[in-house]
């Protein structure tokens, strides 16, 4: 450990004494060097949480938590901006591989497992907070005085974020362990299906919150559509870019490495242009790659997975520092709360969903455990809300901030345990690689 | 200079990996059976076709990579440029194991700059022509860069393959010296000092972070920070980063060899899907003016006379270790030339060097393609 603390001092004396002697460099002059402190810092940190018997993913985003702009300032707001860039980068291919991963021929067999879990947990969340929540409306700090429909449907937007789950932090936890298994594979379908409900769903509540709040019908068309859009408009161009790309390997296969890099840049910017979700986008590619030319897609995942620690670093490490603690010490009570309650009713909707005959037990009673993250989109739900209703709406928006910094910090370290318990962390290494053609 | 001959600037890692799954369909061999087929090296260079491929999708091409992707690529292009100069540090062994041939090869490369900046600064002097940098500086600036060779064909026992691997140390460390005294920095010596102390800072946390028996996963982590953080080091004190990768490198040879046994083998995987980066940047950055085509023509020319007479020069200094003639076999530029030009217009400004860079670029896609009929396979 003392050559690693060593080794780090370097690191930190090498970055202080550049910014000493040069004058004050931005944009990308920093971003390199941005990227090589914090994947060395971040490492080592991971080392130090292994040593203490914690994930090293959880070291990753406690670095993020502590060099970040709200603590420490090492990893200053623009460092954390170019940090965002490549984050943007790492979470295509973060996506990209975990659709690589669902084969449809693998996914039928466990397809009524996935069905009832995301089902009874998704219900049962749904039902209980949307309780909870309206019953409790007046004693929070969002809007106390609102009431009937509106109240209603307020509690509905608010349960709507909360029962949401973040498929980017699950997929990044699966790859940074490579695990592999009946755990992993319930795991991520379930938390996609939620992803596909949610957006759904956001779409209706918000309409009903519109309705409620006397807001134009025009409007409502412009949010529906959006988020319709948002849906199919990400399958749709997925599955383009996705069966190119398959075209390319099967037929080319010259460059992959390149030909990767520019699919996720295409679908970052794609996305961006055509306001399209970028997760669900690069998912729909990778799920496409999969189904049209399996042994490339097989061996593309190994490939892709196994150079992509770095990725994973850097996604966890900008997670951290992108924490807004400070939302956390004006609402964190609440917060607490909510995350508590989440959790509980997270894990009631997975044991009764084991109930059911169709849900293997062992590995589906810790499905719960994958599902606690929460990330970016939720933050882009509320954000949604904050535009919309500009009063109340920000004021929900700090809470559901909050939530998903308590959730973001937890959730991948809680799932890393869930399959470090199931005995599937490494299964990708110890699989052996198939070779059909 | 590199420690692979096998491939000039590597094999793409996902290419290997897909290809060792799936065996490969029979049209992919399509291209080498023609190139045999025609009695030409099978050996095509990368920069054939990503630089011409760069520059139809650069700003002056079709805009698919505008200007300020280009400036979000930078970063990249360093790190590409470390990782290059890591490659040669680790590969300066060869200096103590063969004297003879590394004086041969500063004798060849030392005459081609010679060559190249004296003819291009006479005709830039005699053509009057208004350029951002001094004449002479523009000329040792394209001196430089067509030092390098990469004779990708020969086998590696062949003298001319270990000239070509040699001759890249002198555009490396000429171009680092020539930036730090031109560039915008305050003093040149410490900005010497400053790319040395970057190169061995790095090199010392590798050896600190490196261990036996480390998992691939933590491993490749600690290899893509060493780089990033060597590239962006230099290029945040505006240094070469060619150069603080060759420190680095060369540190690792010398001082720390398990750790630069680590990191070669990781940088195998690594560096070329970098260099192909690069090189379409280099190609997106180019403009065919009509400067850069007369600067790429006297290029071409002086460059040519330059190796011809560096090769007989060579043969007379070390008469029985190369071969009379040899300096043909050394045409194929390699990436070095490139990278040493893309460096100096990171220093400069884009202002200065366009031209430079653009007629580097253009004579480098020409040596490569004369070099696809060069004889190959040689033997000692």
């Amino acid at each position: 450990m003392t050559r690693r603390l060593a080794a780090l001092g370097i690191v930190l004396l090498l970055a202080l004494a550049l910014a000493r002697v040069t004058a004050p460099a931005a944009g990308p002059r920093t971003t390199a060097l941005a990227l090589g402190i914090a994947l060395l810092a971040a490492s080592l940190a991971g080392d130090l949480l292994e040593r203490a018997r914690l994930p090293r993913l959880t070291g990753y985003l406690l670095f993020g938590v502590v060099c970040g702009p709200y603590l420490l300032n090492i990893i200053t707001r623009p460092m954390a901006r170019d940090l965002q860039l490549i984050d943007n980068l790492a979470v295509a291919l973060i996506a990209l591989v975990a659709g690589l991963e669902m084969n449809l021929g693998r996914l039928r067999r466990s397809l009524k497992a996935i069905l009832a879990l995301a089902g009874t947990t998704i219900g049962l969340m749904y039902v209980a907070l949307l309780a909870v929540l309206w019953a409790a409306w007046p004693w929070l700090p969002i809007d106390p005085a609102a009431s009937g429909l509106l109240r209603f449907a307020q509690a509905a937007v608010l349960t709507t974020i909360v029962v949401s789950f973040s498929p980017a932090a699950t997929m990044a936890v699966i790859a940074e362990s490579r695990a592999r298994g009946p755990l992993t594979e319930i795991t991520l379908a379930v938390v996609i299906m939620a992803e596909i409900v949610l957006i759904v769903g956001f779409t209706l509540v918000v309409q009903l919150l519109r309705h409620a709040a006397g807001a134009g019908p025009g409007a409502d068309v412009g949010v529906s559509a959006l988020l319709a859009w948002e849906l199919i408009g990400s399958l749709a161009l997925g599955s383009l870019l996705g069966a190119l790309f398959a075209l390319y390997l099967h037929h080319v296969g010259r460059e992959v490495s390149i030909v990767l890099l520019f699919l996720c840049v295409v679908l970052t910017q794609l996305s961006r242009a055509l306001h399209t979700e970028m997760l669900l986008t690069a998912l729909a590619a990778g799920f496409v790659v999969e189904n049209l030319v399996p042994p490339e897609g097989d061996a593309l995942k190994d490939a892709v997975e196994r150079g992509s620690p770095p990725v994973l670093v850097v996604f966890f490490a900008a997670a951290g520092a992108s924490l807004q603690i400070d939302a956390l010490a004006e609402v964190g009570v609440l917060a607490v709360a909510l995350a508590g309650l989440r959790m509980l009713l997270l894990r009631s909707g997975v044991m009764l969903g084991t109930r059911l005959p169709s849900v293997p037990d062992p590995p589906g009673r810790l499905v719960w455990m994958g599902l606690v993250s929460q990330a970016g989109v939720v933050l882009g739900l509320a954000i949604v809300v904050a535009r919309q209703f500009p009063g109340w709406g920000l004021r929900l928006q700090t809470v559901v901030v909050a939530l998903v910094a308590i959730n973001q910090f937890l959730g991948p370290a809680v799932f890393r345990l869930a399959l470090a318990r199931a005995g599937e962390v490494g299964g990708a290494d110890r699989q052996v690689p198939s070779t059909s053609a | 200079m590199r420690p692979d001959r096998e491939a000039p600037s590597g094999l793409d890692p996902l290419d290997i990996e897909i290809e060792e799954r799936v065996p490969p369909a029979p049209r992919r061999s399509w291209l080498p059976r023609r190139h045999h087929a025609l009695g030409l090296n099978p050996v095509t260079a990368p920069a054939v076709v990503y630089v011409p491929l760069g520059y139809l999708a650069g700003p002056a091409g079709l805009g698919l990579v505008s200007a300020p992707a280009l400036g979000y690529l930078d970063p990249v292009v360093s790190v590409a440029l470390a990782a290059l100069g890591t490659l040669a540090g680790l590969a300066a062994g060869d200096i103590l194991r063969h004297p003879r041939l590394a004086a041969v090869s500063a004798v060849e490369a030392g005459a081609t700059l010679l060559l190249v900046t004296g003819v291009v600064a006479s005709l830039l002097y005699a053509w009057g022509v208004a350029t951002a940098l001094p004449p002479l500086l523009l000329a040792l600036c394209l001196g430089l860069g067509a030092s390098p060779s990469s004779a990708p064909a020969l086998v590696v026992e062949h003298p001319a393959a270990k000239v070509a691997d040699l001759d890249d140390l002198v555009p490396i460390l000429g171009a680092a010296g020539l930036l730090a005294a031109i560039g915008p920095g305050p003093d040149a010596w410490l900005l010497l000092l400053a790319t040395a102390a970057i190169g061995v800072s790095v090199g010392i946390v590798a050896a600190l972070l490196l261990r036996d028996g480390q998992p691939p996963s933590e491993r490749v982590v600690v290899v893509v920070g060493l780089l990033l953080l060597l590239g962006g080091a230099a290029a945040y004190a505006a240094v070469s980063p060619l150069a603080a990768g060759f420190a680095a490198g060369a540190w690792w040879r010398w001082r720390a060899r398990d750790a630069g046994q680590v990191i070669l083998a990781d940088l195998r995987r690594l560096h070329h899907p970098l260099v192909v980066l690069f090189l379409i940047v280099a190609g997106a950055t180019s403009v065919l003016s009509t400067q850069a085509l007369w600067l790429s023509a006297a290029l071409v020319l002086s460059r040519l006379l330059g190796k011809l007479a560096g090769g007989w020069l060579g043969s007379r200094v070390a008469g029985g270790v190369a071969p009379a003639g040899f300096g043909l076999l050394l045409l194929p530029p390699g990436v070095f030339g490139l990278a040493v030009v893309l460096n100096a217009q990171q220093v400069l400004g884009p202002g200065a060097m366009t031209a430079a860079l653009s007629a580097t670029a253009v004579s480098t896609v020409v040596f490569e393609v004369v070099g696809v009929a060069a004889p190959h396979e040689g033997e000692p």
